[in-house]
């Protein structure tokens, strides 16, 4: 492998590249669902090959094959350079990526149990169980579980000398019932919304989830919510968002307007450009005092966890927001450098046939100092939302809607009844300067995010975002036209 | 390119060495170059080759699938083996549907030189031709003072498939696909072309189409919330069409109760100008004359006149349907619609035209005009 990546580094020298990085990923999948006591799918995918990036005449090229073979690296190198060249025909500036990055070791990701070490009757057993817990509810139309694990091997080296391996494992699952009475279709997930919660993480992530024990309280929150009364429409009120959403709330509103390619415009014509411009950066308030936001690729079971990102840089913790002050973005070793400053390690992609583009880590609201049922009784008159369902957010980050599976009337300091089609609406940062409170770290969970599409051709990457359940005022709710 | 012989071959070697009941082996062949520009330059520009042989084995009516771009002889038996290996260590599936048969399929179907939907140009274009075109483009934006972004791609895909009950299909296509944004401070403009021969895509025209609608857009004024009638245009529309492919267009949406189309099938749900079908033969889109299980694509009406006509099926929903008139459309999603929990889905989507220009729909109301949808 080692002499696969030197002709490669080689053969981009030779063909003039002044910086080339090489990427060898063999990535594993398993996958299992039930639907409705049968199994749904169950499927198992291998994927290896390579990806070579180069850098000519100021300019990008890349180009990759599923065939680690030498005469296919050089026709892959001599590519990725043609491709260079032709980039370097519309150009502005020359690329550059700053200091040399030559970072050298292994990583693992550290798991207790090896999820491809247990036996597929295991899993499914598994998932049979949790199904017979949710077909208690007798009006559970559907009922889904999945389970998916992943391996990840990746060798990285570049022209400046370094040299890394790392394994991630990845483990996640969950469970989801549809109930349907005319033309009401009500869903509920658990532990996250569509469908599934993961975690860089072992087998011990999906046993700690008790998939089983929370089978039949999925199904009845979706059958009850048929015949629940709905969000109060136009309405301005309290909200607490539980940690989920929250997560979801911070993916959307801050994760992608802090990524400096988008502010720079390299998406603009996909999936839109960011409100968050340089200028704001060290003067703009995101958000209230109470608002700490931090991407880091250090904490466990983040699916942002990582030893080195997809330029070798290592992983590590950046301020984003700082007692409401935007203080920090998502960058990459050229983008950084526009600012005069270092890449932090957030250049990801999503497999060896894919260039990395800056992607969110694990981007957290920090913990607050709330017990959860404090803040509850704190709360005189609001609704508490869980578990995405449905999210809309403008080109510019700024102008959102998002609504959830459930709601939980807050009246006097008390849970009452349950709410459906709950939605709410607001403006990034107005809406963030309203928090003033966010639960501590008992209530804290490191979410996953497994479907994060950016790019052309698409990539999905998988996120993290560490929260607890927060509450925001003067918020409005039930918009549905 | 694999080319059809080779694809066989390789196909060959998964139904030789699998000792499952029954074994399907599906290939996926790409060879994709694509650029992507912003701000009046090129930012990315990436080349992949790959092929992904997927093997479904069935012991009974146990079912188990496995994936793997490893090509040798050594890969692929393992790849069957690990398919039927899974199948074995799950229940039986009373509803499982047998492996489609070749009866009235497309057998061994068009070769490469013989295909409606290969272009060589298309194949074969190099990275300076899509360069140069995206070229044009940023330089008319920027000399109108307008910042252009998009992507512009090529390449060809293959598919082949064969089974144990001797169905074979193999088809070759290319694509080429190119959209551009162009903006000012206060307006966007957006436009695109695509089809499988890159000669036909206008790239220049459509440069001028999104510099003209954001030279149009400026100087925006705002406007109150209200209820209004708009007028998509045909890229608004067209991300409409897939919305209502994604959710509800599918014969495992409408079992699942989660469509639009649920207890309203034979019923008026739009209005009588929309007509929608699939075609997977019609080379004015993307054509594909079979689905991943190697089922002939047939024609399907979804919308007739404003009318629910029906879901497009797989063997798999066809079954679950207990109706034995309900056979599989040729409609079985590709792997990269599982994720999206799916179902069955058309791929070749066409909406009847009416008989009014934009500027004519615009002229006849006082409607608002919508030229693109922002996404999340």
């Amino acid at each position: 492998m080692k002499d696969f990546m030197a002709r490669a580094l080689d053969m981009a020298r030779v063909r003039g590249a002044q910086y080339a990085d090489v990427r060898i990923v063999h990535s594993t999948e398993q996958s299992l669902s039930v639907k409705n006591g049968v199994v749904d799918g169950m499927s198992f995918a291998e994927s290896l090959g390579f990806g070579v990036r180069v850098l000519v005449d100021g300019a990008w090229g890349f180009a990759s094959s599923r065939e680690l073979a030498g005469e296919e690296v050089d026709r892959v190198t001599a590519l990725a350079v043609q491709i260079a060249r032709a980039s370097a025909l519309v150009k502005d500036n020359p690329v550059s990526l700053g200091p040399p990055v030559t970072s050298q070791g292994v990583y693992i990701t550290p798991i207790k149990i090896d999820p491809f070490a247990i036996p597929t009757e295991d899993k499914l057993a598994l998932l049979f169980e949790a199904d017979k817990a949710m077909a208690r509810v007798k009006k559970a139309k559907v009922r889904h579980g999945s389970l998916v694990f992943l391996r990840e091997m990746k060798t990285f080296a570049n022209s400046d000398g370094a040299e890394a391996q790392q394994t991630i494992y990845e483990a996640g699952g969950g469970i989801m019932v549809t109930a349907v009475e005319g033309d009401e279709v009500q869903r509920r997930s658990y532990p996250n919304s569509a469908g599934r919660q993961q975690g860089t993480a072992g087998w011990e992530y999906i046993l700690d989830m008790d998939l089983a024990g929370n089978g039949e309280r999925v199904a009845s929150e979706a059958v009850a919510l048929l015949s629940a009364p709905p969000c109060p429409a136009d309405t301005v009120t309290t909200v607490i968002l539980g940690g989920a959403q929250a997560a979801l709330q911070i993916h959307e509103s801050c994760g992608h307007p802090i990524e400096l390619d988008r502010v720079f415009g390299s998406e603009a014509a996909y999936a839109g450009t960011s409100f968050l411009t340089t200028e704001k950066l060290n003067t703009f308030h995101y958000g209230s005092e109470v608002v700490n936001v931090t991407a880091e690729s250090l904490r466990p079971t983040g699916l942002g966890t990582f030893g080195w990102d997809d330029e070798g840089v290592p992983a590590g913790s950046t301020p984003i927001v700082r007692n409401g002050l935007f203080v920090g973005y998502l960058m990459s070793r050229e983008t950084a450098l526009r600012l005069g400053l270092t890449s932090n390690g957030c250049m990801r992609a999503s497999g060896w046939n894919r260039i990395p583009l800056i992607r969110m880590t694990n981007v957290n609201l920090e913990p607050g100092t709330w017990a959860f049922d404090d803040l509850i009784a704190d709360t005189d008159d609001g609704i508490y939302m869980e578990t995405n369902r449905s999210w809309s957010i403008d080109d510019k980050r700024l102008n959102f809607q998002f609504g959830t599976e459930i709601g939980h009337e807050i009246k006097h300091g008390k849970m009452g009844r349950i709410l459906k089609n709950c939605t709410y609406t607001g403006i990034t940062p107005e809406f963030w300067a309203s928090c003033d409170a966010v639960c501590d770290e008992k209530n804290w969970v490191m979410w996953g995010t497994p479907n994060c599409g950016k790019g052309q051709p698409g990539q999905i990457a998988h996120t993290g975002h560490g929260a607890a359940a927060a509450r925001f005022r003067k918020v409005k709710v039930g918009v549905m036209k | 390119m694999m080319g059809h012989e080779h694809c066989q071959r390789i196909l060959d070697v998964v139904l030789s060495r699998s000792s499952a009941e029954q074994t399907e082996g599906l290939l996926i062949a790409q060879d994709m170059q694509l650029i992507r520009f912003a701000n009046n330059v090129i930012h990315q520009n990436v080349a992949e080759t790959n092929t992904t042989l997927t093997v479904r084995a069935d012991v009974g009516k146990r079912r188990g699938s496995a994936t793997t771009n490893d090509l040798s002889d050594a890969a692929i038996e393992r790849a069957a083996e690990q398919a039927r290996a899974i199948a074995l260590a799950g229940p039986e599936d009373p509803n499982l549907p047998e492996i489609p048969s070749p009866k009235g399929q497309i057998q061994n179907s068009k070769d490469q030189s013989s295909n409606p939907a290969f272009d060589d140009s298309t194949a074969s274009c190099a990275p300076e031709f899509r360069a140069h075109a995206v070229g044009e483009v940023c330089r008319r934006a920027a000399e109108a003072g307008l910042n252009a972004s998009g992507a512009f791609r090529t390449g060809t895909r293959e598919w082949a498939v064969a089974n144990s009950r001797g169905l074979r299909a193999y088809h070759a296509g290319t694509l080429a696909d190119f959209v551009t944004t162009a903006m000012s401070d206060d307006s966007a403009g957006r436009a695109q072309a695509s089809g499988w021969r890159v000669g036909d895509l206008d790239t220049s025209a459509a440069g001028a189409e999104a510099s003209d609608k954001a030279a149009r857009g400026r100087n925006p004024r705002p406007l109150p919330a209200d209820e209004y009638p708009v007028v998509f245009d045909p890229y608004v529309t067209d991300d409409l069409l897939n919305m209502l492919a994604m959710h509800g267009m599918s014969a495992e949406a409408v079992q699942e109760g989660r469509s639009w189309m649920n207890d309203r099938i034979g019923q008026r749900v739009m209005s009588p100008a929309v007509t929608i079908w699939d075609d997977g033969d019609d080379p004015s889109g993307v054509p594909l004359p079979f689905d991943v299980e190697g089922v002939r694509r047939q024609r399907v009406d979804i919308v007739r006149e404003g009318v629910a006509c029906g879901p497009v099926h797989s063997s798999r929903t066809a079954a679950r349907s207990g109706d034995p008139h309900v056979a599989s459309t040729g409609h079985a999603e590709p792997p990269e619609y599982r994720r999206w929990n799916s179902g069955p889905i058309p791929l070749n989507l066409f909406m009847k035209t009416g008989d009014a220009s934009v500027a004519e729909m615009i002229a006849s109301t006082n409607a608002i005009l919508r030229e693109g949808l922002e996404r999340g």
